[in-house]
């Protein structure tokens, strides 16, 4: 779910770019950690962020909300290497969008990471650690997973557009009016997410187990 | 499915289009918007956007929607790839002037105010896209700071997302000629076996172009610094 350039003032364009710097920061000390541990991993991260790029380009129009809608990707990349390196993957999807497909912007670029990254990789990623705890199915931990990445992005995502464009209007009242606007395409949306991300853990887990134990390794 | 030749010419004729619209095919032509310094087009896009943002007129909006579309013509780009690159924001823009008119009860001035705002700092970028390959807007991020980790991933990740395209586009010829999507049941199914599937492609692609990487002499150093 991106939000256009131009649409943030430059205000709010600054704001969300201070609540993704350090998630970004942190990443890329990560990525130098974890390459020590697994050689390939600078690669499997570009390889993570063209996989989260192409799950989240096929956009459905919101007419209601003014954005674009669909699935995120940053669920399925969060439950794999982890909530900070799915926002970094994030970050290079978004940017890769931005430029090339006109979806999302350079000045939108810091909300879109807080939405999408931030929101969406850590409601999946701790939804999937609770439940795994919990000894669920592995499909049922992914479904969740999925399904509240998605939602969670979009409630963030609507809170973005609201507090930029409420004007004299309570933000609660447009914040409310902007999730209803997105229902329509944002619900059966986060079904189909968490059935793509329920689907792809089994998936895995079934063909490559070695794939998910080098990836979860400690 | 139809296997004849002239539904596959069809669909690699559809698959060029969209590789003329998404990739750098107009960046990679030679001219003088190409050649120039991408350092001096991202300063010259960065600002035409903070202008746009900062000033409430109309007048930068239109005047950077002008000079994109005059300077995209001089270079023999065609109208109907800028409008479908622009048709996401075009259509953002067009409901951001309903909803303020009909639903926030603004002026209609207000609502063209902010259409034009993203329409005029879209078509920056464009103009940026469309005249700047990514590696050389990359190695120019590098000038002002960019983190050398985050633009090594952000390369690999731009050249293996076609790769992956196409990856994705065979496995899902396979599942429908074993009658994938078949109806709603098999169809989420089939999207969950696609993902684990371009998941399991894009880690086993991972270590073999680390391998590739490394036969090549690659330094974890990576870019030069400039």
């Amino acid at each position: 779910m991106h939000l256009s350039e131009g649409i943030l003032p430059l205000n709010w364009a600054g704001i969300w770019y201070a609540a993704a710097i350090p998630f970004i920061v942190k990443g890329i000390a990560d990525v130098k950690k974890k390459s020590v541990k697994l050689a390939h991993f600078k690669p499997l991260m570009g390889l993570m962020a063209a996989a989260v790029f192409i799950i989240s380009c096929m956009p459905v129009p919101v007419p209601t909300a003014g954005t674009c809608s669909h699935p995120c990707g940053s669920g399925i990349a969060a439950i794999l290497i982890g909530p900070i390196m799915s926002i970094l993957v994030t970050s290079i999807a978004l940017f890769i969008q931005a430029l090339f497909m006109a979806h999302g912007g350079i000045t939108t670029w810091g909300a879109d990471i807080v939405s999408m990254g931030v929101a969406g990789s850590f409601a999946g990623y701790l939804t999937f650690k609770i439940l795994k705890g919990l000894k669920m199915p592995l499909f049922i931990c992914g479904f969740c997973a999925g399904l509240l990445a998605d939602w969670a992005t979009y409630a963030t995502t609507s809170f973005e557009l609201a507090s930029a464009l409420h004007g004299s209007k309570p933000l609660g009242g447009v914040f409310m009016a902007i999730l209803i606007a997105f229902i329509p395409t944002q619900l059966p949306l986060g079904i189909l997410e968490g059935f793509l991300t329920g689907g792809m853990i089994s998936f895995v887990a079934k063909r490559r187990p070695d794939i998910l134990k080098a990836l979860w390794e400690k | 499915m139809d296997f004849t030749g002239e539904s596959y010419s069809a669909k690699k004729r559809e698959s060029k289009k969209v590789n003329n619209i998404f990739s750098e095919h107009f960046s990679r032509k030679e001219n003088i918007l190409t050649r120039l310094d991408a350092r001096i087009k991202i300063i010259s896009c960065v600002t035409a956007i903070i202008l746009i943002l900062f000033f409430h007129t109309p007048y930068i909006s239109s005047t950077v929607i002008i000079l994109t579309l005059l300077s995209l013509f001089l270079v023999g780009i065609p109208l109907k790839v800028i409008i479908l690159r622009m048709s996401a924001p075009l259509g953002i823009a067009l409901v951001i002037l309903f909803i303020k008119i009909f639903f926030y009860r603004d002026t209609l001035q207000s609502g063209l105010l902010i259409a034009l705002k993203i329409i005029g700092s879209t078509s920056a970028m464009l103009f940026l896209s469309m005249t700047t390959t990514l590696d050389k807007l990359l190695t120019a991020s590098r000038y002002f700071k960019m983190p050398r980790v985050w633009v090594e991933i952000c390369l690999i990740a731009y050249r293996y997302v076609f790769v992956l395209i196409e990856d994705a586009s065979t496995v899902i010829d396979a599942q429908k000629v074993r009658l994938g999507y078949a109806n709603l049941r098999v169809t989420l199914r089939s999207l969950g076996t696609l993902a684990g599937a371009i998941i399991i492609r894009a880690y086993d692609q991972s270590v073999a172009t680390y391998e590739s990487m490394m036969l090549r002499g690659y330094k974890e150093e990576g870019l030069s610094k400039e």
